[in-house]
């Protein structure tokens, strides 16, 4: 049946506000960081100016200080993601296949930690990080994202494992392996779109986060880029036009590594191995 | 090749439920087999113990000589055969054919040249490189065969096998299944809820209900001789009809009339039986011989083959036909009989339709009785 005109129009009339809304900020920083200067306000609304220049990325990449911020990020995230992926990929697959005592209990409390903002936690962890002489190091960062993470990795990893049948793990140990060869071998490559999945979230929730960062890390050499970028932003004067090419030169890894990793997204991995 | 042998064994699961009980069984070298009964009577579960799957209670189970209770799956030296196939999903047919023996550090050439006798011998030589998402389910449940054979291993293990093919497939496979057992004569066990899987495949047949072994025997004793009226009812297709009565003396009374079961000159138990093949007539007990407590309820139970419009015997009663099926060869009757549904068998022309009256007959001594209790033992 086709659809009345009306109908079709208000559709898309709708669709294209909610586009609207959703891009024109990312335009708006594109057009910001090609802007001469300190322009942030302006009266025109063409989206490249007449007198567009890339003057701000090629400062900023001449810059060493953003490079080293970029390894910085690039050190913490990588670091959160493998232990976040590690810790996860085994704690996710003990939820869902084992019964043991205080399981129950365990995923209730997983589910718990995930009420409270971060920021609540941001002081008892600043205590405990301090206490263990981890402020102004990666590791005391790193700690922090990973135990804040993993709670939800966990919690997904176990729901990706609730979903592989069990009898191919019954059939590996049944072909000789052992329930940790199963696991290896069979069960952790089937759920590889959920190691996607949690790897892109850890990496993510690392790679563009600011207030943790900000109050562990004290030097200007060890601070990542969100909290280097930050520093763009003086109390005299805001370098508006380096401080939005830095945001979309931030932004660009995790674009890539999405779009890169989107394949592994798609689920119907195990399409055919058993039948339900 | 190796025996395979229970003996007392419990399984109770954390939650109370006790599916298996107090099960004792021999499974000789190269014996075939099938252990069936409705969901939930504890077939899986005994074959998920002797796999290694599940953990045995109490008891012991013996491949072989030795206890195997505290072995590891792939240490028992047994292949199973999934109902959902179970093939790794991110393998080739060959990789998945090849991965059990790759765990027990065979040689390479001596898996390649296993890998593709298999193949050879079920016609999936030409899908080895294929994934099993790309195969059709008659091809995959060759494929989890394959799996099996390859390995050589001492005992297969079948967990409802066919019940995701289409009935075509798999008649075929049954067919496939049994001409392995022929020629590889390895011990089988093989779980169904099919009762026509179970004749057709097993040398033996385990009836199981409520995790208690009904009846253990060939298939056509337990056709024709069933242990009870658990038994009488599951195996056979359409059922045993079965009609509730009372035995006084040798007249069987139920709602519908009287059936005289008597010896004697009327049609009773020991007219000869119409054909060659057929179970001995029944005779009841002479007087003397009877147990004082003879008389008293019981259920009749006759086959739908051995009751028709000209079986000889005595009539069972005056009965409204509600269905007729009509199958080809013969059709099939149903009435309702002192609230019972029964099936009769009926010749292909007889003509007859819904709503007609009919006095479906007996065949001579080819009936059985049954206590009318729980247990419900056949009595004659």
């Amino acid at each position: 049946m086709r659809e009345p005109l009306p109908i079709t129009v208000l559709r898309h009339a709708v669709l294209l506000l909610f586009v609207a809304i959703a891009m024109w900020p990312v335009m708006d920083v594109i057009s910001i960081s090609i802007r001469p200067g300190n322009r942030l306000r302006t009266t025109e609304l063409e989206l490249v100016p007449y007198d567009a220049t890339l003057d701000s990325y090629r400062r900023l990449l001449a810059d060493a200080t953003f490079w080293r911020w970029l390894g910085n990020s690039m050190l913490v995230a990588g670091a959160v993601t493998i232990t976040g992926v590690t810790l996860a990929s085994i704690g996710g697959y003990a939820f869902s296949r084992f019964r043991f005592v205080g399981r129950q209990a365990m995923m209730i409390s997983i589910l718990t930690t995930q009420m409270f903002p971060a920021t609540m936690l941001l002081l008892p962890l600043y205590l405990m990080i301090a206490r263990l002489g981890l402020i102004n190091t990666y590791a005391g960062l790193c700690v922090f994202y990973v135990s804040t993470a993993l709670p939800f990795c966990v919690w997904q990893m176990k729901g990706f494992y609730d979903t592989i049948p069990h009898s191919l793990e019954e059939a590996a140990r049944i072909d000789g392996c052992s329930q940790w060869v199963a696991f290896r071998r069979v069960i952790l490559p089937l759920a590889s779109p959920g190691l996607v999945i949690t790897a892109l979230f850890s990496f993510m929730s690392a790679w563009s986060e600011y207030i943790v960062a900000a109050q562990i890390l004290q030097d200007r050499d060890m601070f990542t880029l969100p909290v280097g970028l930050k520093s763009f932003q003086s109390s005299l004067s805001t370098q508006w036009g380096l401080y939005a090419a830095a945001s979309l030169l931030v932004s660009l890894p995790v674009v890539v590594v999405f779009i890169l990793l989107s394949r592994y997204l798609v689920s119907g991995l195990t399409l055919g191995s058993v039948k339900e | 090749m190796a025996t395979v042998t229970f003996r007392n064994v419990n399984k109770r699961y954390p939650n109370g439920f006790h599916a298996v009980h107090d099960l004792d069984l021999e499974i000789a070298d190269g014996e075939f087999v099938v252990l069936v009964g409705p969901s939930g009577c504890g077939k899986s579960t005994t074959l998920r113990m002797l796999a290694g799957l599940e953990e045995v209670t109490s008891g012991e189970i013996l491949i072989g000589d030795s206890v195997v209770n505290d072995v590891e799956p792939g240490n028992r030296d047994i292949a199973m055969v999934f109902q959902n196939y179970a093939l790794y999903p991110h393998m080739t047919v060959r990789q998945n054919l090849a991965f059990g023996l790759k765990m027990r550090r065979t040689p390479k050439a001596e898996i390649e040249r296993r890998v593709a006798d298999v193949a050879e011998t079920l016609g999936i030589s030409s899908m080895l490189d294929r994934r099993p998402r790309e195969l059709s389910g008659g091809q995959r449940q060759r494929v989890a065969l394959g799996r099996a054979i390859v390995r050589q291993p001492r005992a297969f293990l079948f967990d409802e096998p066919l019940s995701n093919l289409d009935a075509k497939l798999r008649v075929q496979m049954r067919a496939e299944i049994a001409a392995l057992h022929q020629r590889l004569q390895t011990t089988m066990v093989y779980v169904t809820h099919d009762q026509v899987e179970a004749m057709t495949l097993g040398q033996r047949i385990v009836v199981m209900d409520g995790g208690v072994v009904q009846q253990a025997d060939a298939p056509l004793a337990i056709y024709q001789n069933p242990a009870n009226r658990f038994v009488a009812g599951f195996i056979g297709s359409p059922p045993m009809n079965f009609v509730r009565g009372r035995l006084e003396g040798d007249v069987f009374q139920h709602v519908g009339g009287e059936v005289l079961l008597a010896n004697g000159d009327s049609a009773g138990g020991e007219l000869p039986p119409t054909d060659g093949g057929s179970p001995p007539p029944r005779q009841l007990p002479t007087r003397q011989e009877r147990p004082s407590a003879w008389s008293g309820p019981a259920w009749l139970g006759v086959r739908p083959e051995d009751l028709a419009l000209d079986a000889g015997g005595p009539v069972l009663g005056e009965v409204t036909l509600d269905v007729v099926e009509q199958m080809g060869h013969e059709s099939m009757g149903y009435f309702r009989l002192a609230g019972e549904r029964c099936a009769m068998r009926l010749p292909a022309d007889s003509g007859l339709a819904a709503g007609d009256h009919v006095r479906p007959r007996l065949r001579p001594g080819a009936w059985r009785l049954f206590a009318d209790d729980a247990e419900g033992k056949r009595l004659l």
